[in-house]
């Protein structure tokens, strides 16, 4: 293959999340903490039915699942702008690592769901929509979010992985991958595998 | 336009497109259409440089036209599309599987030898998408070249 006379610049390789995305949860999280801070202000005349330590509850929930998903799109924007080195394997493979929030956040759907159930059963229906099904929603909502983030980054790691492995990369951003690759045999052989079948794939050109 | 060499260009566009298409005759109607048009609108374009850019991307999208119009059936025989034989075949017949977007960014960068930049203009897409697309193609061809 012709090696492009400069080096290609990561920068031009990375996939941004999509913008409607970053939106969503950027308005999700807002309407979170503005509804705990609504409770937390005016929660006796708005949930007056609520007892005051389910109202403290629910407005502490509503905080943190609020700051969790604020905390969740910073985190993509600083650091899933490009994967970084020593993940890029493990992106690439889609390794356990990956998927650890997808996991806690599906855990606690159903948990916030039979929960809402609960309070529903027991009359509290303010509790059982606020605290249950307004959490199952938000943490489905973040499960689903971190599987479109994994998607995406699978995609730039796929991305640097073939620029890496036909040397296409500026030596910088190379010397880092070298480092990685030198640490993971995994990652040694599957770059070998790519080789070999490019160069058996070249072969048929000739 | 004077300035391209025809016949030379000839047997390359027209292994890219039998490969792209998997039919023969289709590439050669292809090749023959993408000339016929670069000579009759051929002031519009700057020839001095990137000529297989051009030309490249001219066929691709024609072929892309053709599939879309009535996909082209899959000829039996691609080897025999392309004048193959001997050990490079299974490697032709596994690229003939691949989808329609893998195959051709295979094909223009690890085939046809050229650079993921000029890939990315052919395709008119990212280089980052060109790399994902070929790194998707070269993985689906490892486990159908697998013994």
């Amino acid at each position: 293959m012709k090696q492009d006379t400069l080096p290609i610049p990561l920068d031009h390789v990375v996939l941004m999340l999509p913008r409607w995305l970053h939106r969503a949860c950027v308005v999700t999280a807002a309407l979170s903490l503005t509804i705990a801070v609504v409770m937390a202000c005016c929660g006796s005349a708005w949930f007056g039915e609520l007892a005051p330590r389910d109202r403290t509850v629910g407005t502490a929930v509503l905080f943190a699942d609020g700051l969790a998903l604020f905390g969740v799109v910073a985190g993509v924007r600083w650091v899933g702008r490009r994967v970084r080195a020593n993940g890029l394997f493990e992106f690439l493979t889609g390794g356990p690592r990956t998927r650890q929030l997808a996991r806690a956040a599906t855990v606690l759907v159903p948990c916030f769901a039979v929960f809402g159930v609960g309070a529903l059963l027991a009359g509290h229906v303010r509790l059982a929509v606020v605290g249950g099904f307004v959490n199952a929603a938000v943490f489905a909502g973040m499960a689903g979010f971190e599987a479109v983030i994994r998607h995406c980054l699978r995609r730039q790691a796929m991305a640097i992985f073939t620029l890496y492995a036909e040397g296409q990369l500026a030596a910088g951003d190379a010397a880092a991958i070298d480092d990685a690759r030198s640490k993971d045999a995994r990652f040694d052989a599957a770059v070998h595998e790519y080789q070999r079948v490019v160069a058996m794939v070249g072969a048929i050109a000739r | 336009v004077d300035a391209i060499d025809y016949e030379a260009w000839r047997p390359r566009l027209q292994r890219f497109c039998s490969r792209l298409l998997g039919n023969a005759h289709d590439a050669e109607e292809v090749v023959q259409d993408v000339f016929a048009r670069l000579v009759a609108t051929g002031d519009r374009y700057r020839l001095d440089r990137d000529v297989d850019v051009l030309l490249f991307r001219m066929a691709r999208n024609r072929c892309a036209d053709l599939r879309r119009k009535h996909r082209p059936e899959s000829h039996p025989d691609v080897n025999a599309a392309v004048g193959v034989t001997g050990g490079t075949a299974d490697v032709d017949e596994a690229i003939a599987t691949l989808p329609f977007a893998q195959r051709e960014v295979l094909l223009l960068t690890a085939v046809d030898g050229l650079s993921y930049r000029e890939a990315a203009a052919i395709l008119g897409c990212s280089i980052g998408t060109v790399a994902a697309r070929k790194y998707a193609a070269v993985a689906a061809l490892r486990t159908r070249l697998e013994p």
